[in-house]
């Protein structure tokens, strides 16, 4: 039993690290810290579902806050629409809500439309991307003028979204369920836990052995008779799914939504995120998003100018120092002595072959 | 050696980065006593409207200093946590609940941005706690823990239309962003014009970041306006008014008038490009009153020469005033006693004399209308002769 504890990699320490401090956190801080955690445990999420997308099967996604916002956009519409004409709406002297208000004023409904629109609208774009054999940095841009078209879309639909405001006072509540901060805290942590497990079972999968190898070559996968473009979609659609739902544990955190949560701003953070944690392994995208989003706010506080400065600082080391992110520089240097033990090992019993 | 040097790197880094941490944790600490009164300033020193804001911190950091060189508040020294909301409504929420949970501050001077203050209202209102909101905005239904000391359209628009019909001319054309504020004041221009006999000869709204002018600029010369209002948002407006230039338009006889024009776009601008446009607000710089002499002398002193004074400076200046004021006449520091000391307060702020409004929590104002002169500066062409009560419901 410790003999295989000890085999596993360092990342898996650090999951379990990662864990047991969200779970002990409440304990030692107070409510606006608890809070401030509850969102970066939804960063969580949203880091780990852009992970499976792009550290493992190599799409990197350049517009993924889109689909994280139309999660808490579906559930932040439901809330608003709840009390029956919200104040803008009627400012702009409108007294009817819109057709659709009427199935997402069902919380149930739109909670799980937050998980499926999200879900489709991959699955949708990603049928035609895929098929049509867009690849790599043609990915990219495709997908940061999504986010520019939903960012600009939904700033103009002032009608509805209030425009660049965006919908505010938003209760914490999760399917149905309204909770004070600490529990609802927890529920958070749960729902990262589940969802580190998902992407854990799906990467060590045959699937996820396929999303490897599309990174890898794509061609040879094709060539041994799989077809890439249908890993790709399907891919693509459960990372979204995974998105809409971090995005519905974001907002009741955060109380509101605007346009920003699903433009490039975004988009281009998570990336940062998961590129300084390190891709491709789980671990570094879940690290990354605590150390970035710890740095910053901390930073902020101390003085506001430093931070832009220690990003920019963190970034550069990240490419020219660590290109594989902290958890992989890790993963490399145990490896590195896992080798250099094995090597002498052997060297050892080949010196002593008569014992 | 390469390897070397890497590792000195990493050293280096790491080094660099546990020490910027630790003095973060070390300066989270609280340094101020019991007998202090603590404040939070919430305005974006970085972001998109960081350079609009950087009078707005400047202007509140002055009237802290000012007030606890006259005495503080009640012998009580006036002391600030300053956060950074990055023009992100995101990121206010987050940061005024900090300044409100962590810091315990007694009220929170702060937000630019509509979206900030709306993100901000519904955690001040849960938790109680008092926002002074130091800017010009489209107006709303009163928050019960929130003072706004900036103007609302009717305080600008009230006295602008009459004047521009009387002025300038009676033919309008509307132009704005997209937005319930741009809608808003349009229908009240509208509304006024109406009622003075006055004629919109055109209405045109673009989408947020539009700045392709052209085809809306052939309606404008089709339909031959006497004024042009105007009300488009940040980089929008700036296009427009160096495509209205380009496209042959004369300042002279189909002049803009805006409620979005101020110092700053002007500086962006030029003085060429924004010279004989108008705009309706309770403050500009150039305001040539004892009272706002000393305060940009101070201003400048402090901060140097260049740096700009803008109205929404000049209102985050009489709201720590203002705030200031009101703690001196209570000594239950809730939200709520805090604004019932405010009623009837008359505040000598640099634009003038200002009172506050109970019924609104808003501010009786006055009501100004000034014209870019050919050196980029604002010229006061009229002034109300009342202030001017607010109506954020209108």
């Amino acid at each position: 039993m410790l003999g295989k504890l000890k085999k596993l990699p360092v990342n898996r320490y650090i999951d379990a690290g990662i864990l047991v401090f969200l779970l002990v956190f409440p304990l030692f801080a107070n409510n606006y810290r608890v809070g401030f955690m509850g969102k970066t445990a939804a960063y969580m999420i949203f880091a780990l579902s852009l992970d499976l997308l792009w550290g493992y099967t190599g799409l990197m996604s350049f517009g993924h806050a889109v689909l994280f916002g139309l999660g808490g956009y579906m559930v932040g519409l439901s809330f608003t629409f709840s009390g029956g004409v919200p104040d803008f709406m009627s400012r702009m002297g409108i007294t009817e809500l819109p057709w659709f208000a009427s199935v997402l004023q069902n919380e149930y409904i739109a909670s799980l439309l937050g998980i499926i629109i999200p879900g489709a609208l991959a699955a949708i774009l990603g049928y035609f991307i895929f098929y049509s054999k867009v690849k790599g940095i043609f990915f990219s841009l495709i997908t940061m003028a999504l986010a520019q078209i939903f960012e600009t879309f939904f700033a103009n639909q002032s009608a509805i979204t209030n425009g660049t405001s965006g919908l505010g006072g938003l209760p914490r509540r999760f399917f149905g369920i309204e909770l004070r901060v600490k529990p609802f805290y927890y529920l958070t942590v749960g729902v990262v836990i589940l969802v580190y497990a998902l992407c854990l079972r799906l990467s060590c999968s045959r699937f996820g052995k396929a999303l490897t190898s599309i990174r890898e070559d794509e061609n040879r996968l094709s060539f041994v008779g799989y077809n890439p473009a249908k890993f790709k979609i399907a891919v693509f659609a459960i990372s979204g799914m995974l998105a809409g739902l971090a995005g519905m544990l974001f907002v009741p955190f955060n109380g509101m939504i605007s346009p920003t949560e699903l433009g490039i701003n975004l988009s281009t953070s998570v990336l940062v995120w998961i590129a300084i944690g390190g891709r491709g392994n789980l671990t570094g995208a879940m690290l990354g998003t605590l150390i970035v989003n710890w740095l910053q706010t901390l930073l902020s506080e101390f003085s506001a100018d430093i931070w832009p400065l220690v990003l920019g600082g963190m970034i550069l080391a990240v490419i020219f120092v660590i290109p594989t992110g902290i958890v992989g520089k890790l993963k490399e240097l145990q490896y590195n002595a896992n080798a250099r033990k094995t090597l002498r090992e052997i060297s050892q019993k080949e010196e002593l072959p008569n014992e | 050696m390469k390897l070397d040097l890497r590792k000195k790197l990493m050293k280096t880094a790491a080094a660099a980065l546990s020490l910027t941490m630790a003095a973060s944790l070390i300066s989270g600490c609280d340094k101020s006593d019991n007998s202090d009164i603590k404040i939070g300033l919430l305005f974006s020193k970085t972001g998109a409207t960081a350079i609009t804001e950087e009078c707005m911190i400047n202007a509140a950091e002055m009237a802290v200093d000012e007030i606890n060189e006259a005495g503080g508040i009640n012998g009580k020294k006036l002391t600030y946590v300053f956060e950074d909301y990055a023009t992100d409504a995101a990121t206010a929420a987050e940061k005024i609940k900090k300044l409100i949970m962590q810091d315990e501050v007694t009220a929170v001077v702060g937000c630019y941005t509509s979206a900030s203050r709306i993100a901000c209202e519904p955690v001040v209102e849960e938790n109680n706690s008092l926002l002074i909101y130091p800017t010009f905005y489209e107006g709303e239904k009163p928050s019960e823990n929130v003072v706004y000391t900036g103007a609302v359209p009717n305080q600008q628009g009230d006295i602008f239309i009459p004047w521009l019909a009387e002025n300038v001319g009676k033919k309008f054309f509307l132009l704005g962003t997209d937005t319930v504020y741009a809608q808003l004041i349009n229908s009240q221009c509208r509304d006024a014009l109406a009622n003075i006999g006055g004629e919109v000869v055109g209405e045109e709204y673009v989408p947020n970041g539009h700045n392709d002018f052209s085809t809306i600029i052939t309606k404008i010369k089709d339909a031959d306006p006497d004024v042009l209002f105007v009300n488009l948002n940040g980089d929008s407006g700036v296009a427009f008014f160096k495509q209205y230039k380009q496209y042959g338009l004369d300042a002279n006889t189909m002049p803009v008038a805006s409620y979005l024009l101020d110092e700053s776009t002007v500086a962006a601008l030029g003085a060429e490009t924004a010279a004989g446009h108008y705009t309706s607000i309770n403050y500009v710089s150039t305001l040539d009153t004892e009272a706002n002499k000393s305060f940009l002398e101070r201003y400048h002193e402090k901060f140097g020469d260049d740096a700009e004074m803008t109205v929404v400076g000049e209102e985050t200046y009489a709201s720590v005033m203002l705030l200031a004021q009101a703690l001196k006449k209570t000594d239950d520091y809730s939200a709520e006693s805090i604004i019932k000391a405010m009623d009837g307060i008359s505040l000598d702020a640099p634009e003038g004399t200002i009172t506050f409004d109970a019924e609104t929590n808003h501010m009786y104002l006055r009501g100004r209308i000034a014209k870019v002169n050919s050196e980029g500066k604002f010229e006061v062409v009229y002034e109300s002769p009342e202030l001017i009560k607010p109506n954020p419901e209108a």
